[in-house]
């Protein structure tokens, strides 16, 4: 197979400079589907954002509560892998081809982006996963397919200064007893390309532009627009969180002066589609239905179940439950008395 | 395989009576390589011819799934929730979903195994 490089490389105008993943994501969805056949590479950088896998699970892969906490954006894009963290002292990349098989092509890609970091001064090596590790260990990009029937997408990130221990917050998620299907992301050690190369992060990303592409296409604002209108798929609440698979999850607790409590909650991914109540509790209101209203549609998160308590109070229709035994109870948390 | 409809983005559909079982062909699983996820609709769920009804993803990459016909998904292969590799041993085989069809006049827009014999050459 010949080689994808030197690529076209894709000049998006610079006031889109400072948008949320899925613009970028969708641009490169609007280059497959619009531009003719070629292979198109373009660089993004991102504010703080975690980028989960196309069939990952949300809460067991990224900490929910931390991210929105820390401002952090948390989106999905449609390659498969695990998630991944950037913020602004990192470089995303993005490779758009032809139709053609996997394999082959993610090893052109990884091998030309590892031989361009080595003419910089990084001594980098593909590894066997989809990665570019340094070479002693240490992983610096991480890389994802998307693969449409005549077009492929390959993606990276590329750490040269990004906020490790952010990182490492956001991709672990503090709900981890839950048992669901999707994809688990690998866990790596990571290294930062600020530590080898001697300049920023800005004339990185420019030096490898020169260096993998020789020659360059620009898109306008009409391209923007639908840009824009792709970009639109990706804030779907059941795209981001409703993914993958239902899963069953039933908490319970012996509660003084209250009774037994056991709640069995219904996920679609991480958000709660259904609550069904069994126990030998009093009521003193319609329990099932003031915790269906409560708790259904929201993520289940540690922050967002103790909202939906305060917001809807659906321990008032339990005699002698208290919001705080209540939500003990649907983090799994032993009680303490 | 002969008898088989089969769609430009690589999914065939085996008719048998007023069903059409689909799954992706012996040609998509190569080009994606060792699948390790297939992310399947309910039973219940409408399809429609052309649209997205799910994905599969491989070590490597992952890939939409796309329906070549409409109708209401009656069953899914659920063998592949916990080995999704069968895709990979034999595709035609281990079919994903199982459509009630809506309307068989979709399947003339569909190749016959010579014409995606001749579309993946």
């Amino acid at each position: 197979m010949a080689s994808h490089f030197p690529a076209c490389y894709v000049q998006l105008p610079p006031e889109t400079e400072h948008r949320r993943a899925p613009f970028y994501l969708a641009a490169e969805e609007y280059i497959a589907e619009v531009l003719p056949t070629d292979n198109y590479l373009f660089s993004w950088q991102l504010n703080p954002t975690v980028v989960m896998g196309r069939n990952q699970v949300a809460h067991q892969e990224v900490n929910l509560d931390f991210c929105r906490a820390e401002g952090i954006d948390v989106v999905r894009r449609k390659s498969g892998g695990g998630a991944i963290f950037a913020d602004w002292r990192n470089i995303m990349w993005s490779l758009v081809t032809g139709a053609g098989a996997v394999e082959p092509l993610f090893a052109d890609y990884a091998e030309n982006v590892a031989s361009a970091l080595c003419q910089l001064g990084a001594e980098v090596e593909v590894s066997g996963r989809n990665d570019i590790v340094l070479k002693g260990g240490g992983k610096i990009c991480g890389n994802a397919f998307y693969h449409l029937p005549n077009r492929n997408i390959v993606h990276g990130t590329m750490l040269y200064d990004t906020d490790p221990r952010r990182m490492e917050l956001a991709l672990h998620p503090d709900v981890s007893k839950l048992q669901s299907k999707g994809v688990k992301s690998v866990r790596s050690r990571v290294a930062l390309l600020k530590d080898f190369l001697p300049f920023g992060v800005e004339e990185l990303r420019s030096r490898l532009r020169t260096l993998l592409c020789d020659r360059t296409i620009e898109l306008d604002v009409e391209a923007v627009k639908n840009i824009e209108a792709i970009e639109q798929g990706y804030y779907d609440p059941i795209y981001l969180f409703g993914q993958n698979d239902r899963s069953d999850l039933s908490r319970e607790a012996r509660i003084e002066d209250c009774g037994s409590l056991a709640l069995h909650f219904s996920l679609r991914g991480t958000l709660v589609e259904e609550i069904r109540l069994t126990g030998d509790f009093f009521e003193t209101g319609h329990a099932q239905e003031a915790f269906s209203a409560a708790f259904r549609g929201i993520a289940f998160t540690p922050q967002e179940l103790q909202k939906a308590i305060e917001a809807h109070h659906p321990e008032r229709a339990i005699r002698n439950l208290s919001p705080e035994d209540l939500l003990a109870c649907v983090l799994g948390e032993d009680l303490k008395r | 395989m002969e008898g088989l409809y089969y769609s430009e983005s690589h999914e065939y559909v085996r008719v048998e009576g007023e069903f059409g079982y689909v799954g992706i062909t012996d040609y998509a699983q190569e080009q994606l390589g060792n699948v390790v996820y297939v992310d399947m609709p309910e039973e219940g769920d409408e399809v429609e011819a052309g649209s997205e009804f799910g994905a599969v993803e491989s070590v490597k990459a992952a890939s939409d799934l796309l329906s070549p016909v409409s109708g209401e998904v009656v069953e899914v292969n659920a063998a592949l929730e916990d080995e999704p590799e069968l895709i990979n041993q034999d595709a035609f085989a281990n079919w994903i979903i199982k459509v009630k069809l809506a309307d068989t006049a979709e399947l003339d827009a569909l190749m016959d195994a010579a014409a995606y014999r001749e579309a993946t050459k």
